[in-house]
């Protein structure tokens, strides 16, 4: 009897002991998805595609170029000693950029080529092309024909910064043409958080970056402002209507990059009093809209103050605006040999979108245009400098990388370096001229960033990025 | 106590069931005649034993028809004695001096043998020495105990994890930490949420009892540990639990109290108030402006306006002369901390008889930190017990039920940690309102103004530590069952059928919450939070060993092993967060507006055969081979089989010369081994998946997270999946030798090793443009090499009058990265984005990894034309975290057989930290450097960056004509540059302090009640002589990950007092 058991115990466990077992079902995670449809990528890369344009990078720019000023931490590095190293900008290169949004559509872009869903494929390009012309304005050269291919080359090579800004252009032609087909079954709709799958909307929008991206080109491209002029007139949108809207929520989870900055980092940023000084002494109309004063510091953020349109929670960012596209057309008339009068029309209706995207009445912003919108008597030069410290104004809040790239391929307006802004990454010790390469390029792909910094003079904060040289 | 009395009952019932025929008496002596106290004797092949008295005279009951009786008789330090017993009733036994080498260990599978058969380095840790050092963490209790094994307390904190490495790191991505194996199951040590915020956590060894353990062993290279295969790569701390003596029941009574202090920090200024320059002048900034900065007017020169706000009763301050004439007082914000303590109660019951054996206990552990409201608790309730069914069939049942936990408290780079807020609150702000301590943590006006928002320095910027320890409370409660069911069968006397299946249930409840008005600046998110989690982790091992044991000829035996081992792990955590909560001080999730909830399964498996077979010739010529396959889920299907094996010789010189009876060097033993330990690859590494979508990619703020505007959103993960992994594999060799000299007084014992891990499986940091981050894959080499050193010397030897011991363990290792992925220089491990601890290929594991000053080829600091150092453009490693050496030595000295005092003293040599706290607190003006330096001028030591020639120009550190910015401590950023905040962290420090008294036993002649009654004083770190400027740097932000080097925040550490009494009767 004892016997039997025992046996048979030691029978049982010898049998169980060996049994099958399918090990690899289990290195299955359970919790997460292998694949998803088109209609559940598109709102992160369109959202990540907003979000890029108004984190970190646009505050930087609003730094340097003197409308924020840093009041502690790392912020008052930023903009005070010029000290902007390498790891600033780790996280919108990596995770907001190349591995954020521009991965997403990438695989939009490969699944809805598959799935022949061209206007997927014409979003998704437009969506990149901004992105790589922001970031090729920030580092010069970067690498975007060898970009996003995975495991098939784990070392991107940089393409030169000219490379890029070609590149931006073809990508939202393909775009267009893709856009200009008929829908596919299971088109984009409501998961396209900015024009709800209108594709004649989007095709304006890529114009209007078309636009864009031809005046960045303006100094090394005789045809590029022709180019703009003609896009901006005929192709773009013609309202502040038909903009490219995004509207942020007004929760901690889904809120604008600049409210999240002002709560998530309260008082490390304010707004540089040299910038308040100056609307104050124009009497800008839109100074309410911007700041608001605590009796010591102007403040851009308040959540309690409703005025502050560009940093409350909710805001409505455009990726691009039409108030930039009137800037740009103005530029482009005074470059393609307009008439005085031509451009001073073109600057009078700039600033007064300006003025309407802020939501200021026109009794109140009148004497503003008559003042700032009459170029008589001023010499070409002035004129130029005129329209771009304009666009200094205007852009403030919607479009702080635009008026940094402004500043740098035009001088204009002109600032004031910081007395402490020499280091070892910007020796000559002016106002930086570019972004250094986010670190994780050195320590992942230093090989192809060597190459790009020899191409590029060394690729310190003060060497200029060619196409604004 | 209604459970113990139960307990007590049950007990007495069982040990009554011991009944014996023949009584055996005797006398132990040492060769001189001289009695050895509590000697082990027992009676071979039972469990009935006892130990000897005062006089070393024993008395015990042979068991009823145990045939050809052998006595067994055993003395820590001497040779054991086997006597047959005969017909004889008396039996006087003289033990020769021996010392350890007849130790007994338990190697891998919690097979036994004994220390002198083998051919690696294992080593013992005394369980006396665990429990007098009065730990919570037996973890800690290693510390400085055994040579090649470091141990780091992550911090003072109740409870807080303990960071254990045997033969330091050499894993990249894959644990470090070594296999904890309790009676042959090994058990769950995760570390969860241990982050550069949030709260200090435990690593889950702490759930162990140190009352329980009967002996602790070591398993430190591959060939000890290749039997466990995969999962102890990193060498074995193996537990074995007390599972009682036969005979009458004992029971055993002890109590100890603890007192905590805090036992080091940041020395800071006294002088300067909050504020900073504007305009050339130094203005005083209050609390209502938010000022972060102590970079005001002294404070001798302010004084209040008697206008009492919020922030201070005695008003605002102003210049000297415009107040009401009042000086402006000078704050300690060090009077925060409290004299913590703890209390630990155990009982436990042991005996048994020639069939049954049983050891029971119960324990409670309850601490309160040094931080007002910290907590720390510890239920144990442990039933051990063997059956002897049939006489070749034998049971055993193990149950370890552990219930833990306490309050948290927020710590690290938080603007709800502790050190956070109090290192940075100005002198002339008041954090506790006129109390200190506790009475301020229990004054609700000292952190919260009468509307409800926050009291603090910077209005809510960060929070009040009297508001943190209150407001945001952090408690865990962990549910454990650790247990085993086994049996051992003889069919044959020289064939042994074990089996043994263990479980490691337990659950984690968290709940962390911050209330409303938490620090963030005081607006819309200071809404409050909840965080809710649930984890249960169930593990399953089962083994099934088949062992052979045969004695060929007389002076050779064989014996072999063959088995199987099952292991599965699931760990499933649901959580929820809740954020904006409607009632302040309700923390609960139901209490939240919105509300997001999560999943998470981990889960893994593994398959192995293994065997093993031990050879030995003539008494002094040992080998043991072994050899285990494993096949893991986490692996690809076609490669997921990995083998592990080793070989190891030990050959005992001084038994094959003969020459044992020598009195210079009895002993002399040379050890040679090499193994190849496998491992697997991190779960879910195979494929590429989709994770729930967030757009992000700042570094300052949160992204967006979704849902979120009506829709749902997933995006590509950005790690790349690798379905072409195979093994990692860790080889090491060994050379050992073990001398013991003149009469076994001295002795010393050396090993030298080297590991190399190859094709380790790495998280490796793909250039973003790839559309990735990360991949994983096979790729890099570290070695480690080093030396160990255990010695012991008797030098003073009075018998039973006085005793000198000195016993010392060192350790030497050093580990480089010879190589990573194909063009990838660096991993950071843990850490921030600034400041990191990494492996770089060339630089030792861990280094740490920032920003510097730019030098020429000559290493001069390269100034610019204003006199300042220059930043250098590129970020490279600053400092290596791993020690030099370092050594544990204990003097013991033993008087009258009955007080003992015993000193560990704790040498580190070398190794860096990086202070953190340090550059943050001189960026902020509240160090004590920048109180001393900021009036004076200096001329940076290096050359001019623009034509090379000495720097001569004299700067001022803080000029108040260039602002806050133009400072030395913050033109270089906040926390400064990565190499000003680097110190060597080299140490000396009496960790433990011992000294016990034993009643005589006489005392207790004509009672029956007590036989063993010891009281105990332990101070731990009562010394501590650092250079570092720091908390103690016996610290680590990240907790148990690999990580290492950092301080930043982090809580400090404590020194404490402990007094014991124990009663056995």
């Amino acid at each position: 009897m004892k016997s039997i058991f025992k046996y048979c115990l030691v029978a049982v466990l010898s049998l169980s002991a060996f049994q099958s077992c399918e090990l690899a079902e289990l290195n299955v995670d359970p919790t997460r998805p292998a694949d998803v449809a088109l209609n559940l990528m598109m709102p992160e890369a369109i959202t990540s595609s907003v979000f890029n344009q108004y984190s970190n990078p646009a505050r930087i720019s609003g730094l340097v170029i003197q409308q924020f000023r840093g009041f502690d931490a790392q912020q008052v590095a930023y903009s005070d000693n010029y000290s902007i190293p390498e790891i600033t900008f780790n996280n919108y290169w990596r995770t907001g950029l190349y591995a954020g949004s521009l991965k997403t559509c990438q695989r939009i872009l490969d699944k809805a080529i598959e799935g022949g869903n061209p206007h997927y494929q014409g979003i998704a390009k437009i969506l990149m092309a901004d992105g790589f012309g922001t970031a090729a304005s920030y580092f010069g050269d970067i690498p975007f024909s060898e970009a996003l291919k995975g495991i098939d080359d784990l070392k991107p090579a940089y393409d030169t910064q000219q490379a890029v800004y070609a590149g931006v252009q073809t990508l939202l032609d393909e775009a267009i043409a893709l856009l200009n087909q008929p829908a596919s079954a299971a088109p984009p709709t409501n998961d396209d958080l900015i024009f709800g799958g209108d594709a004649a909307k989007w095709i304006a929008t890529a114009n209007a970056l078309k636009a864009r991206y031809y005046m960045h080109t303006q100094k090394r491209d005789a045809g590029a402002a022709g180019n703009a002029l003609t896009l901006i007139q005929n192709s773009a949108f013609q309202s502040a209507a038909d903009q490219p809207n995004f509207a942020f929520g007004s929760g901690q989870t889904d809120n604008n990059p600049l409210a999240k900055f002002g709560v998530e980092r309260p008082n490390t940023i304010v707004i540089d009093s040299r910038f308040a000084d100056q609307m104050t002494a124009n009497a800008d109309p839109r100074q309410v809209k911007y700041m608001e004063f605590d009796g010591e510091n102007w403040l851009f953020f308040n959540d309690s103050n409703t005025d502050l349109i560009w940093a409350a929670n909710a805001s409505v960012m455009p990726l691009i605006s039409f108030v930039e596209l009137k800037f740009l057309e103005t530029e482009a008339l005074y470059h393609t040999g307009a008439s005085d009068s031509d451009v001073q029309d073109a600057l009078i209706a700039a600033i007064t979108a300006s003025m309407e995207a802020n939501g200021i009445a026109q009794t109140d912003y009148q004497a503003y245009v008559d003042t700032y919108g009459d170029l008589g008597g001023l010499s070409s030069a002035e004129i130029h400098e005129r329209i771009m410290v304009q666009a200094y104004f205007a852009y403030y809040g919607v479009a702080f990388p635009q008026s940094f790239a402004n500043f740098r391929r035009t001088g204009h307006p002109s600032l004031t370096p910081a007395p402490n802004g020499t280091n070892g990454l910007n020796p000559s010790g002016g106002v930086p001229q570019r972004w250094l390469y986010a670190a994780s390029e050195a320590q992942t792909n230093s090989a192809n960033l060597e190459v790009a910094r020899n191409n590029q003079g060394g690729a310190l904060m003060d060497v200029p990025v060619w196409a604004f040289q | 106590m209604k459970q113990l009395s139960l307990i007590f009952a049950m007990v007495l019932l069982v040990g009554s069931m011991a009944f014996a025929q023949r009584t055996v008496t005797g006398t132990v002596t040492d060769s001189d005649g001289e009695p050895l106290i509590s000697a082990n004797v027992v009676i071979k092949g039972t469990t009935t034993g006892t130990l000897t008295d005062f006089n070393g005279k024993y008395s015990i009951e042979v068991p009823d028809g145990t045939e050809n009786p052998v006595l067994v008789v055993s003395y820590i330090g001497f040779e054991s004695q086997e006597l047959d017993l005969g017909a004889s009733n008396v039996m006087n036994v003289v033990l020769l001096e021996g010392v350890t080498l007849n130790e007994a260990v338990v190697t891998a599978l919690g097979l036994e043998s004994n220390r002198r058969e083998l051919g690696y380095s294992v080593q013992n840790v005394d369980p006396n020495d665990v429990l007098s050092s009065g730990e919570t963490n037996f973890v800690d209790a290693l510390n400085s105990k055994v040579a090649g094994v470091t141990v780091v307390s992550s911090a003072g904190s109740p409870g807080a994890s303990s960071n254990i490495r045997v033969r330091g790191s050499i894993s990249v991505n894959g644990s470090n930490s070594p296999l904890f194996v309790v009676d042959g199951v090994p058990i769950d040590n995760d570390e969860r949420g241990n982050a550069v915020d949030g709260v200090d956590l435990s690593n889950r060894a702490i759930d162990i009892n140190p009352n329980d353990i009967e002996s602790i062993t070591v398993l430190k290279g591959a060939a000890a540990t290749a039997l466990y295969g995969v999962r102890a790569a990193s060498g074995a701390v193996i537990v074995t639990t007390k599972s009682g003596t036969s005979g009458k029941p004992k029971v055993n009574v002890s109590f100890s109290y603890g007192l905590d202090e805090v036992n080091k920090l940041p020395e800071r200024q006294s002088a300067y108030a909050q504020g900073r320059p504007s305009g050339g002048e130094l203005i005083w900034r209050g609390p209502n402006t938010f000022e972060g900065f102590s970079w005001g007017p002294a404070i001798s020169t302010l004084e209040y306006d008697g206008v009492p706000t919020v922030w201070d009763p005695n008003g605002s301050l102003v210049p000297a002369g415009q107040g009401n004439g009042q000086p402006a007082n000078i704050y300690d914000p060090y009077d925060f901390w409290v004299t913590g303590s703890s209390y630990d109660a155990n009982i436990s019951v042991e005996g048994g008889n020639d069939r049954v054996n049983y050891y029971i206990s119960g324990g409670r552990r309850s601490s309160d930190g040094i931080v007002p409201n910290s907590t720390f608790q510890r239920n144990s309730l442990r039933v051990n017990t063997n059956a002897k069914i049939w006489d070749d069939f034998t049971v055993g049942l193990s149950a370890n039920y552990v219930n833990s936990g306490g309050n948290r408290i927020q710590r690290g780079s938080n603007l709800q940690g502790v050190m956070l807020g109090l290192m940075r609150t100005t002198p002339t702000f008041d954090n506790g309102l006129g109390l200190t301590g506790n009475d301020a943590a229990n004054n609700l006006a000292s952190y919260q103004n009468e509307d409800g928002s926050q009291r603090s320095y910077r209005d809510g910027i960060y929070d009040n530590p009297y508001w943190t320890v209150n407001k945001n409370p952090f408690k865990d409660v962990v549910n454990r069952l650790i247990g085993h069911a086994s049996f051992r069968y003889e069919p044959l006397d020289w064939l042994t059928i074990n089996y043994k299946l263990g479980t490691d249930f337990y659950s984690d409840r968290r709940n962390f919450a911050q209330d409303i008005n938490r620090g963030v600046g005081g607006n819309l998110w200071n809404a409050g939070s909840v965080d809710q989690s649930l984890g249960t982790n169930r593990d399953m091992n089962s083994d099934f060993i088949v062992t052979v044991d045969r004695q060929i000829s007389d002076d050779f035996s064989v014996t072999a092993s063959v088995g199987q081992n099952f292991f599965d792990s699931r760990f499933v955590e649901q959580s929820s967060s809740g954020t904006t909560l409607a009632i302040s001080d309700f923390y609960h999730i139901s209490n939240a507006s919105n509300v997001t909830s999560d999943e998470e399964v981990l889960r893994k498996r593994i398959h192995a055969v293994y065997a093993t077979v031990d050879l030995a010739y003539a008494d002094y010529i040992f080998l043991n081979l072994t050899g285990r396959n494993d096949w893991s889920s986490s692996l690809p299907k076609e490669n997921n089989a990995f083998q592990s094996y080793s070989a190891s010789l030990g050959f005992t010189l001084t038994e094959a010369l003969g020459v044992s009876q020598n009195k210079y060097v009895p002993y002399a033993k040379l050890r040679a081994s090499y193994g190849k330990v496998g491992n697997d690859a991190p779960i879910y590494a195979t494929t590429n998946y989709f994770n729930a979508a967030i757009s992000d990619g700042d570094g300052f703020i949160s992204g967006v997270e979704f849902p979120a505007f009506g829709v749902n959103a997933f995006e590509p993960s950005t790690i790349l999946g690798n379905a072409n992994l195979v093994p990692e594999s860790t080889t090491t060799w060994e050379l050992g030798a073990e001398l013991r000299f003149h009469k076994n007084r001295a002795g010393i014992d050396v090993t030298y090793f080297n590991s190399t891990s190859k094709d380790q499986v790495i998280q490796v940091q793909l250039p973003a443009t790839t559309g990735f981050t990360d991949i994983i894959q096979n790729a890099g080499q570290i070695t480690s090499k080093g030396w160990e050193i255990s010695a012991d010397v008797n030098p003073v030897r009075i018998k039973n009058k006085f005793r000198w011991d000195i016993e010392g363990n060192f350790t030497k290792i050093t580990n480089t990265v010879d190589s990573l992925a194909s063009g990838i220089e660096q991993i950071a491990l843990a850490g921030f984005t600034s400041t990191s601890s990494r492996v770089v290929v060339g630089q030792p594991y861990g280094a740490i990894f920032g920003s510097g000053f730019q030098r020429n080829e000559n290493g001069d600091i390269l100034i610019d034309a204003n006199g300042w150092p220059l930043q250098d453009p590129n970020t490279g490693v600053y400092g290596d975290p791993n020690p030099d050496w370092t050594m544990g030595i204990r003097n013991t000295f033993t008087l009258f057989n009955n007080i003992r005092i015993s000193a560990l003293l704790d040498f580190r040599q070398g190794g860096d930290m990086w202070c953190g706290t340090c550059g943050v607190i001189d960026y902020f003006g509240t160090s004590a450097i920048t109180g001393e330096l900021r009036e004076q001028s200096v001329v940076w030591p290096g050359v001019s960056a623009a034509d090379g020639t000495p720097n001569t120009i004299s700067v001022p550190y803080a000029d108040p004509a260039a602002g806050v910015g133009g400072s030395y401590w913050v033109r270089y950023g906040f926390g400064g540059i990565t190499e000003m905040s680097i110190y060597d962290t080299s140490w000396i420090r009496l960790r433990e302090l011992t000294v016990s008294y034993t009643l005589p036993d006489n005392i207790f002649k004509n009672s029956n009640t007590f036989s063993n009654v010891s009281l105990t004083f332990t101070g731990r770190n009562l010394w501590l002589n650092t250079d570092y400027p720091g908390i103690d740097p016996e610290t680590n932000l990240t907790g148990a990950s690999n990580g290492f080097g950092l301080d930043y925040f982090n809580m400090p550490n404590a020194k404490s007092y402990v007094f014991t009494l124990n009663a056995s009767f």
